[in-house]
Formats: C-alpha cells, structure tokens, sequence
C-alpha cells in the first residue's frame, strides 16, 4: 500500500489512470506502481497530467502530486 | 437391415457433430453495458455498509455449507438507514468457486426464492448419481463422440434445465441488482482465474450476456479428469475493445510491483486471437479454491473494474466486511504408519491437492495482512501525531490521515470446531455431487455456529445494533 496527496488549492476531484479516486488534498491509498493522476474536466490546471511512480511512501509522509491552476482559453 | 443401419449412421453424425454452444462475439465495446457492478442500480448509500461473501469448491459439502450461511445472514435482521434489513440484502459481491457457485449463481438469480427451492433442487438432490445415469444414456454417447462436446458440455445442459432454468447473464442483468455474482474458473493455459464478468469477456470481444449461467457454473466446476475444460472462442480485436489504463502503465512495474505487471499480462494475453482462438477453462479451484484472489486483488488495487480500494478513496465505504466460506477438508491418512512408500494413486491426489490447500491458507492470510495494514494506517497517524505534540505542542501535522474504515475479517472453515470428533466429522465428508441428507442439514448448522462463533461476526452485529446490540 501506498500514500499519495494530490495538492491543489481548493477541493475537486481527482483521477488515477483514467479512474476517478478521491479528492485533492487527501491522504490517498493506492497500489505501488506507475499511474497517471489528473483532476478531471474541467482542464484548468497545469500541467495537464502528471506520471508517477509511487513507491516507498508512508501515511505520514505520502508523495505530493501538485496541480496549479491556470486560467482556460477562452 | 439395411434402413436401420442407415438410419444409426444418421444418428450418429447428427449426434458427432454436437457442439459446445459457442459464446457470442461482442459488437462493440461499452463500459456502460453488460454485467458489471457499477451498471447495478443500487440505493444511495449502499456502499456504506460493504459486504463481500466468498465461497469455496467442494461440492455438495460447500454448496450446503454456503447456504448455511446465506440463511444465517438472511436471520440477522437490523434497522439500516431508517429501514429494517437483513444482512444478507446488505451483500454487495459474492465471489464462487466450484461448487459453491451453485449457491452463489441460485441466490443472484432467483433471490429469496432460493430458502423456498434450492434444497429440493439441488442441495438434497443426488446430482452426481443423475449426472452419472446422463453420461450412460446412448443419446450422451453420441453427443461425446464429437471432438466438440464433453461431458462439461452435458453436465452444464443438465444444469441448465434442472436447476438454472435456462438463466442467461442477460436475466442477471435485467434483475440489475446485487449482489453481483463472480463465478470463478481459471484459465488453463495461463494458469489465473477466469470470471464470469463483462470485463473479462470485453478483451475476446465476447458478449457475455448471451452466457447461460449453468456454463459458468459448469466451467467454475468442471474438476479436471472428471470433466472435460470447457471451451470459449477468443474473437479479440473485433470490437474496439480499450485496454484499461493501467494495463500499459504496469509493464514498467515488473521490478516494482510483479502482480500489478503480471495481471496485466494476463489480460494481453487475450488479445491474440491467432495464438489464442480459444480459451479452455478449468474448475476455479486449480487457481483459487476459495474465491478470494479477485476480491483480495479489488481490495489491494485501484485497477480492477470492481476496485473496493478506489470506493475506500472515494469515502463511501464506512464498514467492509469479508466473509469467507471454506469448505475445505482435511482426509485422514494412514500412510505413515507403513514404512512402504504411498501408491500412485496417494500420491496424485496429495499433489492435486495440498498446493492447492496451502495456497488458500496464504491467500486468507493475505487478507488479514492487508486488514492489519489498513487498520494501522489510523493509529500509526495518531501514534506519530502524539509524539509531535509532544515534543512541539504547537506543530500541526501537515498531512491529514487516509480514511478510516471499519474491518470485519470472517473466515468459517471446519478447522474452527473445537471439538475433535466434531471436526473430523465435516472434515471427512466427501467431495461429491452428493452427499446424504443428514450430512447437509449437519453443515447448513454448522455454517450458522461457526458464523455466530465468530468474534469479528459478532463485532459487526454490535456496531450494527442487531437484536440491541447485545452479543
């Protein structure tokens, strides 16, 4: 088992490898390997996806996936 | 003399060119149709409460056993989000094995009618002696010369009219409620559990829900030598079939994670339809003989289609609950009081046999690690966020806890019973298409002490204030 926290500024969902999986800023449990975290539509946030190969994390230190946000084109 | 020569000729190529029903191919992929859970309907908040049954092969001895407890759940009655329920209206997942499929595949399909008609129909029937008479009719003789039809294929006719009345997937899907039933074979050339489910079907392109359900239960049951492997037709590539994500994404993790990499090349191995037009399936039991690999896998992984550990993520699941029913047995052997090396025939039953019983042992064992491991998480977070305010009184920990759910690990198996005379006994009963009456109604009881036993049943039935909450 796995830890990861999937930073963002405000709460939304979010999605690891196509799937949706708890909520940004939550201590998450997920199966160690490689995965692919993203937070959905709507895509106004950077980057677009981010690939991790999560491994060796505990619940007091999970690994931190950061998304920030950034304004859609109009 | 002559017509009547003619006329066996005729019977017997008509009968030569029987053939197993071909499964049929899937037109176009479509994760919102077919038999999965998450194209169950289900109340709001079902998965609050998450209960998941495995049951064991074994035969009659573990369908019998299987029903004991499906009746003990159906008595444990409690108030539920405002309405009275049972327990057993509370299951979410049942996954089966050999003959404890026949059980899981009767309640999926005919719900509660299965306390008015499985006994008759099935549990105190002489099936195995039916089955026999069947294999000694002419007519089967005929069919079985074909290189195409096999005594699974008969058996799983004979199912089929007697006991599924000729239930489809598609009526499963059409009942659109759980639980959902995942019967159990294993892939003989790949060595892994095969499922009844749309999700295994999607990789052949293959619609599962033409399937009768009598042919997965066959193919969970068809006990090499005694039966045949059952035959499905591979139509990979025909269907615009999506590999999930996390297939491509695994086969980095080789060295990382062997079976995150190793499901993954499972499910590749479908997808060469000239290397594999067909697929042959075996009992469940040569993979798993309790049914629990898949819903271990569900609870260790985001990626199955059926992911519990994804609805712990998501916060819906307050409270899960395994319950595991284990009809294995435990042949008492004389082989060591003879200094004279066992025969053959000793021998090939203990090798078809122990790895299997060991590795059953391993995967119950798996769960209550992986219990253990969920249950930690809270306090390890708490343990560690004491010591900091100890030492910092004003730190804050900068991460909040993974969420807390509620374990109830439930495992009934014969070698619970205390009493000696008792366990040999259920440990000792034959693993037959038949048993006598007695012996049935003996495990049907046994099934509810053994549940009521339970330390971790009885730990469930106080959170859930059953009869006031009184153990």
């Amino acid at each position: 088992m796995e830890y990861v926290t999937v930073k963002y500024h405000r709460k939304r969902n979010v999605f690891m490898d196509g799937n949706s999986t708890g909520k940004t800023n939550e201590t998450l449990r997920i199966e160690e390997g490689t995965h692919i975290f993203d937070l959905g539509e709507p895509k106004n946030y950077s980057p677009r996806f981010r690939r991790a190969k999560v491994t060796n994390t505990t619940q007091i230190k999970p690994m931190e996936i950061a998304f920030s946000p950034v304004k859609e084109a109009p | 003399m002559k017509r009547l020569l003619c006329t066996i000729c005729i019977l017997v190529l008509l009968c030569g060119c029987a053939h197993y029903p071909n499964n049929l191919r899937l037109y176009e992929y479509n994760k919102t149709k077919g038999y999965r859970f998450d194209n169950l309907s289900a109340p709001a908040g079902a998965d609050r409460l998450f209960i998941i049954l495995t049951f064991s092969g074994g035969g009659t001895r573990a369908a019998a056993l299987s029903y004991g407890v499906l009746e003990t759940l159906q008595d444990t009655r409690f108030v539920w989000q405002g309405t009275e329920r049972s327990l057993l209206d509370e299951v979410d997942v049942i996954s089966s094995v050999s003959g404890g499929s026949f059980t899981a595949a009767y309640y999926a399909l005919f719900r509660e009618d299965i306390f008015k008609l499985y006994e008759d129909r099935f549990l105190y029937r002489n099936i195995q002696g039916e089955l026999t008479s069947l294999v000694m009719m002419p007519t089967s003789w005929l069919k079985l010369l074909s290189p195409n039809y096999s005594r699974t294929d008969l058996a799983a006719n004979f199912y089929d009219r007697e006991i599924f009345d000729k239930k489809r997937f598609e009526d499963l899907i059409q009942l659109n409620q759980r639980p959902m039933v995942i019967i159990n074979a294993t892939d003989m050339t790949i060595g892994m559990p095969f499922t009844f489910t749309q999700a295994q079907f999607d990789p052949i392109c293959s619609d599962l829900s033409g399937v009768k359900v009598s042919r997965a239960v066959a193919a969970s049951s068809c006990f090499p030598v005694a039966f045949a492997p059952m035959t499905l037709n591979n139509y990979a590539g025909t269907c615009n079939y999506r590999e999930p994500d996390w297939v491509e994404l695994s086969i980095e993790d080789l060295q990382l994670n062997p079976p995150r990499y190793a499901r993954a090349r499972a499910l590749q191995s479908y997808n060469d339809p000239s290397g594999r037009p067909y697929l042959h399936l075996l009992d469940g039991g040569v993979a798993d003989n309790i049914g629990l690999r898949g819903p271990l896998t569900s609870i260790r992984s985001n990626d199955p289609d059926l992911s519990v550990l994804r609805r712990i993520d998501n916060g819906v699941i307050d409270h899960l609950v395994v319950i595991i029913v284990d009809a294995k047995t435990k042949q008492v052997t004389e082989i060591d009081k003879s200094p004279s090396p066992p025969g053959l025939k000793t021998v090939l039953t203990k090798i078809a046999t122990v790895p299997l019983d060991n590795y059953s042992f391993d995967t119950v064992q798996a769960l209550r690690d992986e219990f253990k491991r969920l249950e930690a998480d809270g306090r390890n977070y708490e343990d560690c966020k004491e010591t900091l305010k100890s030492a910092c009184p004003n730190a804050k920990m900068p991460f909040d806890p993974p969420r807390a759910i509620k374990l109830y690990p439930i495992y009934i198996g014969f070698d619970q019973i205390a009493d000696a005379k008792e366990r040999r006994y259920f440990q000792t009963m034959d693993t037959s298409f038949y048993l006598p009456d007695q012996q049935v109604t003996d495990l049907r009881k046994i099934a509810r002490i053994l549940l009521e036993k339970s330390d971790e049943f009885q730990k469930l039935k106080i959170e859930l204030n059953v009869d006031g909450g009184k153990p």
